[in-house]
């Protein structure tokens, strides 16, 4: 059986994924090394609790991209006619749902703290025959827990936007949250060395507030894509110009007298149809296919589009327009 | 960000002296900090009191006819000298004492406890001193947890004799 929708990459945009790939899996490295510092030095500190979480959680992103890439080889099959693409976002959805969750107890966590004044000992511990305090040793492990995802986080930006991946946009989102909140918690840690008690749950608080924002945008993000969102750019702050640039090549089809489309993403790529009324029926067959091959050639993202043949656009709902 | 308009170097060369400058600082910092939350070793250095609460834990904390003894309480001693300060002791319960402590109106509570004790959640511990005995401390004051941690590592050995007299064994 032969399903449509398969998905070929062009050759420059191949190569892009596998640099993809390679970030991420550098990412998802570096991201196990610090879950795994960050849990040693762990203490009682309430910043650092919260960071070692946040750590946990933005591992969901990598994770959803690097599966997203292995299972986008997947084909569509017998059972599976749209292919598997939107397993990821699934998964995607859960671990954003998560993420937001956590957000909002560690939040809650962390003023508790604050209004009951708990106060955070920090004992010292031996390290190579030496005493050292070991919220020094925290700090160093912050530090270190924020330089991968800032250097990660720049490299991954400019890749998402050319491959259009929004997953992985918004894993280089998470991960300016990321060191961003590492240095907070360097803050907070700083402030218990100074005998500011609450510096560090207010550290917590931010950080908190910072996984919230993530959960937030990665809901967002997986609730729009699941939902057959219209294509946006990026950042979902403006409508695709794959819509626009469709519009154009269908108004140019002289045999079409009234035409309406809609398009979704299906992760990085684009489907969709366009209900057309033709002006007369002479060799339909050969101009629908025609014309969808002509939209297929205008953007690489777009790897599905059917024409659909209608007498008439009395669809029912909008069409997408307002 | 400051280095743009210099050439990759020199930007190294000077990020090389700021960290020689740096250094120092780190290792000053090392000394006086961390600094306690609510000033308890402060005020143990300027009323040279130091207010113990002990639980009867042989061979930690023993009390022969209302004066304290044991291992524990002799490094107290010792502690409280080293920093000028004498003991005042308090017995009582061990919830009656982690109370107290956690409201400060005790600096220190000894007897025995280990650092899996359910009370780390409302008081401070210090690092074990010898297997898995620590102090309770006062919540949040890291200054004193950090001398008791100091001296107790000081006089390892010591704590050591102190045990092998006790006939405990490692």
């Amino acid at each position: 059986m032969s399903l449509r929708g398969t998905t070929e990459l062009p050759p420059d945009k191949a190569k892009l994924v596998e640099k993809s790939k390679h970030i991420e899996m550098w990412s998802f490295g570096a991201q196990v090394s610090i879950i795994a510092v960050l849990g040693l030095v762990m203490g009682s500190s309430q910043a650092m609790k919260t960071m070692w979480l946040e750590d946990m959680l933005s591992m969901i992103p990598t994770i959803a991209v690097l599966a997203g890439i292995y299972v986008s080889k997947w084909q569509p099959d017998e059972h599976f006619n749209y292919g598997y693409r939107r397993s990821v976002q699934i998964g995607f959805l859960a671990g954003a749902v998560a993420l937001f969750g956590f957000g909002m107890f560690l939040f809650g966590d962390s003023i508790y703290v604050l209004l009951a004044g708990e106060r955070p000992t920090i004992a010292s511990v031996d390290l190579f025959g030496h005493r050292v305090w070991l919220g020094w040793l925290m700090i160093a492990a912050l530090v270190y827990s924020s330089i991968p995802p800032m250097i990660l986080g720049k490299l991954k930006r400019p890749v998402a936007t050319e491959l259009h991946d929004k997953a992985m946009y918004v894993s280089a989102t998470i991960d300016k949250g990321d060191w961003l909140s590492g240095l907070a918690a360097v803050l907070g840690i700083f402030g218990i060395a100074l005998g500011y008690w609450w510096a560090d749950a207010a550290a917590g608080a931010f950080i908190s507030f910072e996984i919230i924002r993530d959960g937030w945008k990665a809901l967002k993000n997986s609730t729009f894509q699941l939902m057959d969102m219209r294509p946006t750019s990026v950042d979902e702050k403006e409508p695709d110009e794959v819509i626009k640039k469709v519009e154009k090549e269908i108004q140019t089809l002289g045999w079409v007298r009234d035409s309406s489309i809609r398009l979704r993403e299906v992760g990085d790529t684009i489907s969709g149809d366009a209900f057309v009324v033709p002006v007369n029926e002479d060799g339909l067959l050969q101009k629908l296919g025609e014309a969808g091959e002509r939209i297929k050639s205008l953007d690489w993202r777009i790897q599905d589009f059917n024409f659909i043949p209608v007498s008439t656009l009395e669809l029912g709902g909008n069409d997408g327009k307002q | 960000m400051f280095a743009v308009h210099l050439s990759v170097s020199t930007s190294i060369r000077s990020n090389m002296k700021l960290a020689a400058l740096l250094l120092p600082l780190i290792f000053a910092a090392c000394e006086t900090l961390p600094k306690d939350q609510w000033g308890t070793f402060d005020r143990i250095k300027s009323t040279k009191e130091i207010r113990v609460g002990l639980i009867e834990e042989e061979p930690f904390v023993e009390n022969v006819n209302g004066d304290p003894s044991g291992i524990e309480v002799e490094l107290i001693k010792r502690f409280a000298e080293s920093v000028g300060a004498r003991p005042v002791w308090t017995h009582g319960s061990d919830e009656r004492l982690m109370k107290s402590l956690e409201h400060f109106q005790l600096d220190l509570v000894a007897g025995g406890i280990t650092d899996s004790t359910p009370w780390a959640k409302h008081v401070g511990i210090t690092s074990p001193y010898r297997n898995k005995q620590v102090f309770a401390v006062a919540p949040g004051e890291n200054e004193l947890v950090r001398r008791l941690d100091d001296f107790t590592y000081a006089h390892k050995g010591e704590i050591e004799q102190m045990f092998a007299d006790q006939g405990v064994s490692k």
